[in-house]
């Protein structure tokens, strides 16, 4: 006997024989009909060349430009409505397809770029040696490994707090915001965040194409850096960081210095002081010669200036000399001064003996 | 205090190395110090040097999931 059912019965049974046999689905097909009503919620159809199904989601839960003709993987739950509409409650939805995905991307790179989310004045450097730095990958994951292997082979003493996420499918947006803002809200904050993933197709790295991620890069409060994919792969998160290394072998390289390299500059530097300290003993020496120079030179010339005054002493004496008077053919008279009074006068030559006839004063 | 709060770092002792090279170079070089200083430099470099050689980086996952916002 067919069972029997309310109107109301069939579609709560009904759904829940599609909650048990279908919880979650993923469907691939062609946007249309796509509208927003309300600023809240959203209704699409989904199609391929045979059939098309209806589609309906928040809109906080569109995280990816959508336009009609555009081909999408929608994550969703069927259901069917009160008024015995099947259709599907959309939870993700992501593009699929080279040109679904580089359209999306090509929308959401020119709306944030007008916000100036990827303008370069707003990019921080990364300090020259951290001491500690967090990490969001999948720690299972190849680029994470060949990460970790270039900074132990580049570094040492590091702290390194590594967040485990997904890094490609619909949760992996959320769990790498998750992280962003664990680590942005530590008392003991990291000196950068390093988002690191291995190569993939564009489909597996669509996830860093995600709006709220690419959001959450640019707001981060903590320096960022990431390494997604290869160098020919460059996603809106790459954008929005401070920083984009090509690969995450590429971010371990940029953040911290080779050791060797480091040992190496550390003996230039030490040996460097030699010289220089060499140099300045012989500087202080050259310039104690050269004081002596000077020293001996001033006593030189105190003696050479004291020879040459004691010089002119002499020959002033030798101008007083009467000799010398006598010589230029002056007379030095002797005696009284009176008439009659007897007188000697030597010359040059001779000593006369003279009488005054006469004397007047003048 | 833990012993791993006095200890310096690569980092501090790098920083430490700069400044004795930058005094070399500084208005505040002096002859009779010289010779201290640069034994000092050298003893900087050995220990980075060291350090660079033996210390492992400590890495550690977080044990916090991230799967969910709880």
């Amino acid at each position: 006997m067919a069972p029997k059912f309310s109107v109301s019965d069939f579609i709560a049974v009904t759904n829940q024989t599609l909650e048990y046999a279908y919880p979650t689905v993923e469907i691939e097909g062609e946007v249309a009909s796509f509208k927003v009503n309300q600023g809240k919620f959203v209704f699409f159809d989904l199609k391929d060349e045979g059939a098309s199904v209806g589609c309906f989601m928040m809109l906080f839960q569109l995280r990816v430009p959508v336009e009609d003709g555009m081909k999408v993987v929608v994550t969703a739950s069927p259901k069917l409505t009160q008024w015995g509409k099947f259709s599907l409650t959309v939870r993700a939805i992501r593009p699929s397809g080279e040109g679904s995905i580089k359209k999306s991307f090509e929308i959401l790179k020119a709306k944030l770029d007008a916000e100036g989310l990827f303008a370069p004045e707003r990019k921080r450097p990364l300090p020259t040696i951290p001491r500690h730095i967090a990490v969001i990958s999948s720690p299972q994951a190849a680029g994470y490994a060949d990460f970790i292997k270039i900074l132990n082979d580049r570094w040492g003493g590091l702290r390194v707090d590594v967040a485990a996420t997904q890094v490609q499918g619909a949760d992996a947006p959320d769990q790498i915001i998750r992280a962003l803002n664990y680590f942005n809200t530590q008392e003991d904050l990291p000196e950068m965040i390093v988002i690191i993933r291995g190569g993939g197709s564009a489909d597996d790295l669509s996830a860093f194409n995600d709006e709220q991620l690419v959001r959450a890069i640019a707001a981060s409060r903590i320096p960022t850096i990431t390494g997604i994919g290869h160098e020919v792969d460059l996603s809106l998160s790459d954008l929005a960081a401070d920083v984009r290394a090509a690969t995450p072998s590429n971010v371990a390289q940029i953040i911290v210095p080779d050791r060797k390299d480091v040992i190496r500059s550390l003996r230039m530097q030490v040996q460097s002081l030699i010289p220089n300290l060499l140099g300045s003993v012989d500087r202080l020496r050259q310039q104690l010669e050269g004081r002596i120079e000077d020293a001996a030179e001033r006593v030189e010339q105190e003696i050479e200036k004291r020879r040459r005054q004691l010089q002119q002493t002499n020959q002033l004496l030798a101008e007083f000399d009467p000799a010398r008077v006598l010589e230029r053919g002056y007379a030095l008279v002797r005696g009284k001064l009176a008439v009659g009074g007897q007188i000697e006068i030597e010359t040059k030559n001779a000593i006369i003996k003279a009488r005054i006839d006469e004397y007047e004063q003048k | 205090m833990s012993k791993s709060e006095t200890v310096p770092t690569i980092q501090e002792k790098i920083a430490d190395l700069d400044k004795v090279v930058a005094w070399f170079q500084s208005d505040d070089f002096e002859l009779e110090q010289a010779s201290a200083k640069l034994k000092e430099a050298a003893k900087l470099a050995a220990e980075i040097e060291h350090d660079l050689d033996v210390v492992a980086n400590d890495i550690q996952v977080v044990k916090k999931s991230f799967a969910t916002d709880n």
